[in-house]
């Protein structure tokens, strides 16, 4: 329907790819993952209609153990928090997940809000990704602390993040709120000395 | 004293780099691996400041971090540091210094009467002198700080970068030395994450000065095989220049990581400092301890130093600096050093306190052994020289008193060994407190904090046998305590036998102190054993009293040399035991640290987060200064080229009201709200009732606190039957959803509703001004945006640009308006083709500030700028939006006596007398007509004020003492620059009192 061009936050300043960085000789590549889709999903996880609705129509388990996601293929399930969850998923899945949500939910306490065009997502990878993330997040990014499938609601620097491990030491990713990714994006490449 | 180079030693040295530095604008030369200090002795240097209150010539007291008096202010412009000290500088090429205590010149004697005026200069001579006038402290201050001579502060930005980073461990171990390798190895060998940081370049600690083997092998040789082993862990990390300066609650600590201090300035690139901010599961602190000075008369001679720091220039810079040398003691230390000494081929006599026949076996007898002359059962009463030292006066001890026969003996090097303070420092940030060591004269941690430990020297365990054991087990047990498997390793050590500390701390001679040549506890601030005794005469009897009377410890050094020695005085002159004197409580910083270490990357355009809007780029483009709101960055109006910022609000406020403008309202808060219980959330915020509001239709309302306060305020939309989309003040969006969840979580948990940030979700854009409607059908083909389809205060769906939008018919102008949102990402696209589509009708941009205008000339509010948290709906003339049928957050507190009671102030307008006089925000109201009442009684004061184009005059809004009984009456505003404008109290409703022009 639409001829308007979709713009994600870093397009202006990631046009030609990520951002190959060096932390302590390690290097790292800042990227953007933009415009993907995003859904707010609320309701009752001790309700087994409520779970068994979610995973139906989204394919994911709800991950119902403190900061913890579930990965699948190009689609995520973030816990936010003991009612609270976030699904990231490919561009222009969402006003379907969202309808069939609506469908499989219907007659339950439930919230589904569309929220991707309020966020992007910085992609954080390589040896030195850990290292990088640390001079803003007070978190253990060490191998045995911080594991694939692990995520935290914290801060870098004056921001606050989603912070996601994608893959054991090598892989993160960071939901932040549209306004906060330039920001963002620039400080962590001073951080690495950028 | 002329100190000189030898080859035989100077570990550290690399003699086939020689390096070339300037200081005080002569050249030298020394070698990689020299410090400032070691290098500029090696020249010959003696002299290298002048003391703070009497302008005494000082040389280098120390060999490290303590040290007092040889200050430098390295490098000059972007680069320089003031007050580093000498010993703590790698030397690297073409280093530039200058001396700080010098001014006028090191060697200038203009201030040197000082020296002879003592009785001008007693301990609390400032706090008794120069703060009568106070008004002429601001001269004294001058001319004293300039005389004191510390460094100058950089009077550009520090051109080098800083870095913050976090790390987690199970085991830090605070100190490299043999203590610290010993606990390193025994965690580390258990694959326990351990991190040991170590101020110096090079670990080892005072191993260098030990004459005990380690499994056979010199302390030396036994920590490079440590470090090597270290090395080869790959869960050690070895932080190398790095100074923990600051111990936590929790076992969080700082460490600054100096990275390219030690580089020509030429080489240097990355960051200068990263600050490491540890979090620890359990910490060892093996952070050695600290030679302590002795207080005899003319202590502060050039060429007096401490004996272990003549020690170490000779073993690691190859550095003699005399050849007669006199070692002052009361301990075994000096024995060391007098051995090196020997070694490095000087003539070398030991002067000790202690009496009787040394133990057999000991480091007397190897001395001796090795030609060091001994003289035992003396003490030094005082020194003697000119710029230098060249002789000590010695007594004999007899029944603890110092008397005849006194001898003098020659030297051009004394060496002061009064025994060693652990540096309990961290311990003491920690929250431990130190207690008395009577056999080894020390203060020494008292019991630790959880999950730490503390070991070797640091916890006045002076045995390389007995520290090795410890550490060994501190560190096993810390891996453990963490989940490791860890075990202790057994360490073969040989070592003298050991005879113990005397205490000394002044000749006993009978002489009153304050009759006796100047004894010096703290080089730098110039506190001498007299002054301490006189702060206790004047009545002053707790330690941090004295401290604080004397000034002692107050300098770069931090007490770290000489405190202890005015504790032990201060305790002598009350007559207490030192234990019951105590000792000062240490806080963080050990060290000086950098501004830049503690702003890391947060400076300049990253000190905060600049945050921007989708059509943040078009903004730029367009030339709009911007406003920051919080954090936000929002155009603040859009100057056409020669206009400024009134001609420009003027443009922008005509073309609203007579055409059509458009804005950025991204910034609105906004909250999606859904649940059965959705509507009935709504009814407790706001004070009016939202139960029966249709879908499709949209409400204002005030949102109150406690208190019955307004606090925000905003237009809600019901979406459907169960969902709401709530708008918010830019600033209040995530204080009223936290202000939601905190009613649902904790009072109303059965209330089934879920709210969720939608604020950037949705960019928000104003189409406002009577042709908004023109241009909106333009480019919003599916909703029929007629009067009577989609009428004010009402919401439609439909596609704006082609892209999905929700549109509200509200107004914030008074005039017909179209609030059109869309899906961020379409954000930049849509504000262009708004843009385009508005061309025929002159669409014209405007900021915040014609916002504000727009507002005013309508009466609207802006919560937090008519509003102060102190004003009820009442207050503001909108007790109609109040109900009085339902309940509501806050209603009960609007009944209470004060809130509900009379004199209150309330929101009126003003209107100057004078149309063109625009009253400052802010200005006080007071009575009209002279009053005789003093002070004058304030009724109020303006809270928004602007010039109104539509009306051509300029209006205000102020919140007055019954400012709604006032309505027509005269108040006059005195004015900071002594006018008094006289003003009549209006409606606040300025423009368009009926609400037509939005019913369109």
């Amino acid at each position: 329907m639409s001829e308007m061009t979709l713009q994600s936050p870093l397009a202006p300043i990631l046009g030609a790819g990520p951002r190959a960085l060096q932390v302590d000789g390690h290097a790292v590549a800042l990227g953007e993952c933009p415009l993907m889709d995003m859904l707010n999903l609320r309701g009752n996880p001790q309700d087994a209609a409520f779970t068994a609705a979610v995973a139906a129509v989204t394919g994911l388990a709800l991950p119902l153990q403190a900061n913890t996601a579930t990965l699948g293929a190009g689609r995520t399930m973030l816990w936010l928090g003991p009612d609270e969850w976030m699904l990231q998923c490919e561009a222009g899945q969402a006003a379907a997940l969202e309808k069939g949500l609506r469908a499989a939910l219907a007659g339950q306490h439930f919230s589904v809000v569309e929220v991707g065009h309020g966020f992007t997502t910085l992609s954080v990878q390589g040896p030195g990704a850990g290292a990088l993330l640390s001079r803003g997040c007070p978190l253990d990014f060490h191998h045995s602390a911080f594991q694939a499938g692990q995520m935290a609601q914290t801060h870098i620097a004056r921001t606050n993040a989603i912070v996601l491990c994608r893959q054991t030491g090598t892989d993160y990713t960071l939901t932040v709120r549209r306004s906060f990714a330039d920001y963002l994006f620039r400080w962590l490449s001073a951080a690495a000395g950028a | 004293m002329s100190g000189q180079r030898i080859n035989t030693l100077g570990e550290r040295l690399d003699r086939s780099r020689s390096l070339r530095f300037t200081f005080n604008g002569r050249s030298y030369q020394g070698f990689a691996g020299d410090t400032l200090a070691s290098a500029l002795l090696a020249a010959g240097e003696l002299l290298y400041s002048r003391s703070w209150k009497y302008h005494r010539p000082r040389g280098i007291v120390t060999s490290g971090i303590e040290e007092p008096s040889a200050l430098v202010q390295l490098e000059r412009g972007a680069h320089t540091i003031p007050n580093a000290k000498m010993p703590e500088i790698e030397l690297y090429d073409q280093l530039v210094g200058e001396s700080v205590n010098g001014w006028p010149g090191a060697l200038a004697r203009l201030f040197s009467v000082n020296r002879w005026g003592t009785p001008l200069f007693p301990a609390g001579f400032y706090y008794k002198t120069f703060m009568w006038p106070a008004k002429a402290w601001m001269f004294y201050e001058r001319f004293i700080r300039k005389a004191g001579g510390l460094g100058a502060s950089p009077q550009v930005e520090d051109e080098a970068t800083y870095v913050h980073q976090n790390i987690h461990c199970d085991v830090f171990i605070a100190g490299g030395g043999v203590a610290g390798l010993a606990a390193a190895l025994a965690a580390g060998r258990s694959g326990a994450r351990v991190i040991l940081a170590e101020l110096q370049s090079q670990l080892g600690g005072s191993a260098h000065r030990q004459t005990a083997t380690i499994d056979g092998h010199s302390a030396s040789a036994w920590v490079r095989a440590a470090e090597a082993e270290l090395a080869a862990m790959p869960e050690v990390r070895i932080i190398r220049r790095g100074v923990v300066f600051g111990y936590h609650d929790h076992n969080f600590l700082t460490v600054r990581e100096a990275l390219t201090d030690h580089l020509p300035l030429v080489g240097r690139s990355g960051f200068r400092e990263r600050l490491w901010r540890v979090r620890a599961k359990q910490v060892i602190l093996a952070t050695g301890a600290h030679e302590r000075p002795m207080v005899f008369g003319n202590n502060d001679l050039p060429g007096v130093m401490l004996s272990s720091a003549i020690a170490d220039y000779a073993t690691l810079y190859g550095v003699l600096v005399g050849r007669e040398i006199v070692l002052l003691t009361n301990n075994d230390s000096a024995y060391a050093d007098a051995l090196v000494l020997r070694q490095a081929g000087a003539r070398v006599s030991v002067v000790d306190a202690r009496t009787g026949k040394a133990p057999a076996g000991g480091l007397v007898e190897q001395a001796s052994n090795a030609g060091v002359s001994v003289l035992r059962g003396h003490v030094p009463v005082e020194a003697g020289g000119g710029l230098a030292v060249t002789e000590v006066v010695v007594a004999t001890m007899n029944a603890g008193k110092a008397g005849d026969p006194r001898r003098t003996l020659p030297c051009d090097a004394l060496g002061m060994a009064g025994g060693w303070n652990p540096a309990i420092h961290l311990y003491s940030h920690s929250g431990g407190k130190a207690k008395w060591n009577e056999a080894q004269c020390c203060f020494e941690p008292g019991s630790a904090i959880a999950n730490q430990t503390i070991v070797g020297a640091g916890a006045a365990d002076f045995d390389v046998a007995s520290s090795l054991q410890s550490a060994s087990q501190a560190g096993a047990h810390a891996a453990s305590a963490a989940g490791f498997a860890a075990q202790a390793i057994s360490y073969a050590v040989i070592e003298p036998v050991a005879e113990p500390i005397t205490a000394f701390w002044i000749a006993e001679s009978g002489e009153p102190v304050s009759r006796r040549a100047k004894a010096f506890i703290d080089y730098q601030n110039d506190v001498g054993a007299a002054d301490i005794e006189l702060a206790v005469r004047e009545g002053f009897e707790s330690i941090e009293h004295i401290k604080r009377y004397t000034a002692m410890g107050f300098g770069t050094d931090q007490g770290k040399l000489g405190n202890i020695n005015g504790m032990a005085l201060a305790a002598r002159a009350l007559n207490k035991p030192i234990s019951q004197v105590g000792t000062t409580t240490f806080r963080p910083n050990y060290l000086p640290i950098s501004f830049g270490t503690f702003a890391g990357v947060d400076r300049g355009d990253l000190f905060d987060p600049a945050r921007h809007t989708s059509p943040y780029p078009h903004h730029v483009a367009s030339g709009a200064p911007f406003e920051d709101v919080g954090q936000w960055k929002r155009p603040w109006y859009f100057p056409k080229p020669g206009e400024d910022i009134h001609q420009a609000v003027h443009r922008e406020v005509m073309a609203v009201r007579e055409g059509v403008g458009i804005m950025d309202a991204s910034t609105l808060g906004k909250i999606d709200i859904q649940g059965p219980d959705a509507a009935k959330l709504l009814n407790w915020m706001y004070t009016n009732p939202w139960l029966k509001l249709e879908v499709g239709k949209a409400r204002y309302g005030l949102m109150l606190d406690e208190n019955g306060m307004v606090f925000d305020d905003g237009v809600t939309v019901r979406l459907g039957e169960e969902r709401f989309l709530m708008t918010t003040t830019s600033g209040g969006a995530a204080r009223v959803l936290g202000w939601m969840e905190r009613w649902v979580q904790t009072e109303w948990p059965d209330m089934r509703v879920y709210m969720t940030s939608v604020t950037e979700q949705w960019s928000t854009f104003g189409l406002v001004g009577p042709k908004a409607r023109a241009v909106l059908e333009k480019v919003c083909k599916d909703v029929d945006l007629s009067l009577a389809a989609f009428p004010f205060m009402s919401y439609r769906e439909g596609t704006v640009c082609g892209v999905a939008a929700r549109i509200m018919r509200i107004s914030f102008s008074g005039e017909l308006s179209f609030e059109v949102n869309v899906p961020s990402h379409y954000g930049a696209a849509v504000w262009a083709a708004l843009m385009a589509a508005g061309a025929e009708f002159n669409i014209t941009l405007y900021g915040t500030e014609t916002m504000h205008v727009l507002r005013a000339e309508k009466g609207y509010i802006i919560v937090g700028q008519d509003t102060d948290g102190s004003v009820t709906p009442h207050d503001l003339g909108m007790g109609g939006m109040v109900s009085t049928t339902k309940d509501f957050l806050g209603r009960r507190s609007l009944t209470r006596s004060h809130t509900a009671g009379p004199n209150r102030k309330q929101l009126v307008g003003l209107l100057t007398d004078e149309p063109s006089t625009v009253l400052p925000e802010g200005a006080q109201i007071t009575e009209a007509g002279a009053t005789t009442v003093t002070p004058v009684p304030m009724l109020g004061h303006v809270t928004s004020s602007y010039f109104s184009p539509t009306l051509k005059r300029s209006i205000a809004m102020a919140l007055v003492r019954n400012g709604h009984q006032r309505m027509g009456q005269k108040v006059q505003l005195p004015l900071v620059d002594g006018r008094v404008v006289s003003a009549t109290v209006a409606s606040t409703v300025f423009y368009d009192p009926e609400g037509k022009r939005h019913h369109v």
